[in-house]
């Protein structure tokens, strides 16, 4: 009797461990985020100028808000023309919802930069950001860039952005091999890359680059600045811009945050000479990363049938480069 | 019982104290407290003050505080702090049933090996003082247990975290060792050779079969040292000549006492670890002060060690010169900037940074880019486990500078970072037969890209190739300072190319 027992127990248990199990495929798993932007109503403006590109198929669907579509504003008080920046294309609660997780994406390339040397986004603008979040009612404020040269915390720290953010309750990832995911990537070159899980799973992906001189990409902006993101970065410069602009696919940028401040004019990515460094005092804001692009490298007199990427981008109809509603703010 | 229980909890708490600053201080801590062993170890500044030939402050008040108390209390040093001498008295047998015979010669090694290494550093050589006890216990610790540790912590971390339920603890737990250092800063820290610093700690742990803690009362140089400098200690152990009944445990339970004695007494090589006074059962034997005198050895340092070490040392050197390295430099030894080295007119002098480096390996632990490295080989066995950084597996970081900051002997200085920013520490080339411009006409531009010198030490020239216009890298030695991030960097596989060699004066 013992032996017919135990099996009869072996084979109720096996039953329960494989419902157990199956149950628990069918709870809420990891889901990779769409790679069509989450419909909110400025981030994704139908095109409306003469210029028409070919929409997304997601893009068709919203109403235009009366709004403009990209702002330029300029003023002494980075706090206030990242706010004016901001609020002239509807205000952080267009594209932060109550209960939304952000994430936010400076540029801060390497460690050892001070702000003054035009290396990394600028802390002023990237807390101001982070509070407008808080004030648009995100349940959660990320915030993440891994530098190619020195550790994190030093990056963090050196560039000022773990000061300016102290207080703001702004959680700064770290990056482990675990958060990165293998996604595909509907690019033209690229077929899948690996991305940070966070960048893909948050509901709203704030790009904040700094505006630089960068000597392969020409410039390095907010299409450049995904490449925080991703993995075997070293690998992308087989074919830069194609690639740049194929990343954009997959991590799609609802605001993009120009940081204009001050711009590094050469030497870039990294700088390091205050003479390379110019003070600009604009911030630029759109949800359409190229259009935010293209009107980022005019400071520099460069037009975006210049910039690779841009260019790309705009042909592969991520953004539109031109025609979009301009609002300027002098402070 | 208090004074064992005190010693046992004294062990603890010194090795705990070990444990946290060692692993902290790959947390971006520098400087003391992080490096508090190695300061307080006489042998090691006595050898790089022998080797340089003057006195370095750098380690005097450690070494002189633990010499002064070995004067006073005698070898308590190894019974009751060395975290070497705790590791192993953990994995000894607790309480010996039997006593093993002690006549061997070999049990006087570690005169031979004081002598040797004394002799050694005479010649400005120190690397022999990998012997050295607090070394030993610094790197195995650098080297092997904490990225062991490290390995284990983020293997369960991410065996858990595809468990949705449990994504938050992981990502709490990880917070946590990152905040205490068991996961260092800029990720897992890794180092060659870490199966030999493992392997030699537990032969080590092994020896302990031969006799309890047979390393350290046989083959310390440190407790040799420690033994001759307490010969006079006043600190003793005092037998009730009513109470004791010569029942001989506690000769029996006494890790040095020689064959043949009966009972305890004074001697010099006892690092009063109090098992005699607590086992003995009629309470006889207690600590007491006594006036100074000369106590008897156990392990006697015999001429014959000394003439042994200073022949043994002699030997050595000879061998050591008729290495073909002794000729030429390995064009592979970058030293870390700050290192005590001369350059001058196609040589590199590198005789003040291998007598004062002691081979702790506190600089490959706190190196942020995992890129300072146990020398091998490759620098002759006069370098062996002093530090080099291998660009392929790490870089030296444009911000940091942390290795002066942490070296306890000031083989590596202390430099601001605007002096270590100049430091030339090698010399990039590339390597026009693997770089992706030069050989498969593709653009590609991470090496300048990635060159931390504000004005680049790597620029682009744009030249036209088979039609096509490509950005083409070039070094400007005058403005490298062989930092390695280019080679670090380089997108080609396996060997850079292009790659940072021994600087050259012209």
């Amino acid at each position: 009797m013992p032996e017919e027992c135990s099996r009869r127990e072996f084979l109720k248990y096996l039953l329960g461990w494989t419902a157990a199990l199956f149950l628990e495929g069918c709870m809420g798993k990891p889901q990779p985020a769409p790679l069509t932007p989450t419909l909110s109503p400025t981030s994704t403006v139908p095109p409306t100028s003469t210029l028409t590109p070919t929409p997304k198929p997601s893009q068709t669907s919203t109403t235009l808000p009366p709004s403009a579509e990209i702002a330029i504003a300029r003023g002494k008080d980075w706090e206030a023309i990242t706010r004016a920046a901001v609020e002239a294309i509807g205000g952080m609660k267009a594209f932060v919802k109550p209960g939304d997780t952000v994430l936010l994406k400076p540029n801060i390339c390497t460690a050892g930069r001070p702000p003054e040397y035009a290396a990394t986004s600028h802390p002023v603008v990237v807390a101001t950001v982070a509070k407008m979040c808080w004030e648009a009612g995100a349940k959660k404020v990320l915030l993440f860039d891994l530098p190619f040269s020195g550790t994190q915390e030093a990056a963090y720290k050196d560039s000022g952005i773990a000061d300016a953010v102290k207080g703001l309750d702004v959680e700064l990832l770290f990056a482990s091999p675990r958060h990165y995911e293998k996604v595909p990537v509907s690019g033209r070159d690229l077929k899948e890359w690996t991305f940070l899980r966070q960048a893909l799973e948050a509901d709203v992906f704030i790009n904040i680059p700094i505006a630089k001189h960068h000597s392969e990409a020409g410039l390095t902006l907010g299409m450049k600045n995904v490449m925080g993101v991703i993995q075997d970065r070293p690998f992308m410069h087989w074919n830069l811009h194609q690639r740049i602009a194929d990343l954009n696919t997959v991590v799609h940028s609802h605001l993009v945050v120009v940081d204009a401040t001050r711009i590094l004019v050469a030497h870039g990515p990294q700088g390091g000479r205050l003479e390379d460094v110019r003070i600009t005092d604009t911030v630029i804001a759109s949800a359409d990363v190229v259009a935010a692009d293209a009107l980022a490298a005019t400071l520099f007199g460069r037009s975006w049938r210049d910039i690779g990427y841009i260019r790309i981008g705009a042909e592969m109809g991520l953004g539109l480069p031109e025609g979009r509603r301009l609002a300027e703010v002098v402070l | 019982m208090v004074w064992r229980r005190l010693r046992i909890f004294s062990q603890a708490l010194f090795f705990a104290l070990f444990l946290a600053l060692g692993i902290r201080a790959s947390q971006g801590f520098t400087g003391a407290p992080w490096n508090l062993f190695p300061r307080f170890d006489p042998l090691a500044a006595i050898s790089a003050s022998i080797g340089v030939k003057r006195l370095l402050w750098a380690s005097f008040w450690g070494a002189a505080l633990t010499l002064g108390l070995t004067l006073l209390l005698g070898r308590a040093f190894c019974g009751w702090v060395c975290p070497l001498g705790a590791f192993l008295d953990w994995t000894s047998r607790p309480i010996p049933r039997k006593r093993r015979s002690r006549g061997s010669y070999l049990f006087h090694a570690s005169f031979f090996l004081l002598t040797f290494i004394l002799a050694l550093s005479l010649a400005s050589k120190l690397w022999l003082l990998f012997l050295d006890p607090i070394t030993i216990a610094q790197r195995t610790l650098v080297a092997s247990l904490h990225p062991v540790l490290g390995w284990l912590l983020r293997a369960v971390g991410d065996a858990l975290y595809p468990l949705r339920p449990l994504q938050g603890l992981v990502e709490f737990a990880d917070k946590a060792w990152r905040w205490v250092g068991l996961l260092p800063q800029g990720g897992l820290r890794l180092y060659r050779f870490s199966l030999f610093f493992l392997a030699f700690l537990l032969l080590l742990a092994l020896l302990n079969r031969l006799a309890p803690r047979f390393w350290c009362r046989a083959l310390c140089p440190l407790g040799a040292l420690l033994t001759l400098t307490g010969r006079f200690s006043p600190l003793v152990v005092k037998i009730d000549e009513e109470a004791c009944t010569q029942c001989g445990l506690c000769a029996d339970i006494c890790p040095i006492l020689p064959a043949g004695a009966n009972r305890v007494d004074s001697r010099a090589d006892c690092w009063r670890c109090a098992d005699c006074i607590a086992f003995c059962p009629e309470k006889a034997i207690s600590f007491a002060w006594a006036k100074p005198h000369c106590q008897p050895l156990t392990f006697s340092p015999s001429r014959r060690a000394f003439l042994g070490g200073l022949l043994g040392a002699g030997a050595a050197l000879l061998i050591a010169r008729s290495d073909a390295l002794s000729r030429r430099n390995s064009p592979n030894i970058i030293r870390p900037p700050g290192a005590k080295v001369k350059l001058s007119l196609g040589k590199y002098d590198e005789s003040e940074f291998l007598s004062r480096c002691i081979r702790c390996g506190l600089c490959w632990k706190v190196c942020p880019t995992n890129g300072l490295q146990p020398a091998g080989t490759e620098a002759g066995i006069e370098s062996f486990w002093t530090p080099i950084l291998i660009p392929r597996i790490g870089y030296c970081d444009y911000g940091c500078t942390a290795c002066g900051e942490i070296c306890p002997t000031g083989a590596i200085e202390r430099l601001s970072l605007e002096e270590k920013r100049r430091r030339k520490i090698g010399l990039a080339y590339i390597d026009q037969k693997r770089c992706i411009p030069y050989s498969l006409h593709l653009p590609c531009t991470v090496c300048e890209e990635m060159c931390p010198v504000p004005d680049k030490a790597i620029v682009l020239e744009e030249r036209e190739i088979e039609g096509k216009t490509l950005l083409f890298p070039k070094v400007l030695p005058e403005r490298c300072i062989g930092c390695g991030i280019c080679e670090n960097k380089c997108p080609v596989p396996d060997e850079a190319a292009i790659r940072v060699y021994a600087p050259f004066v012209v």
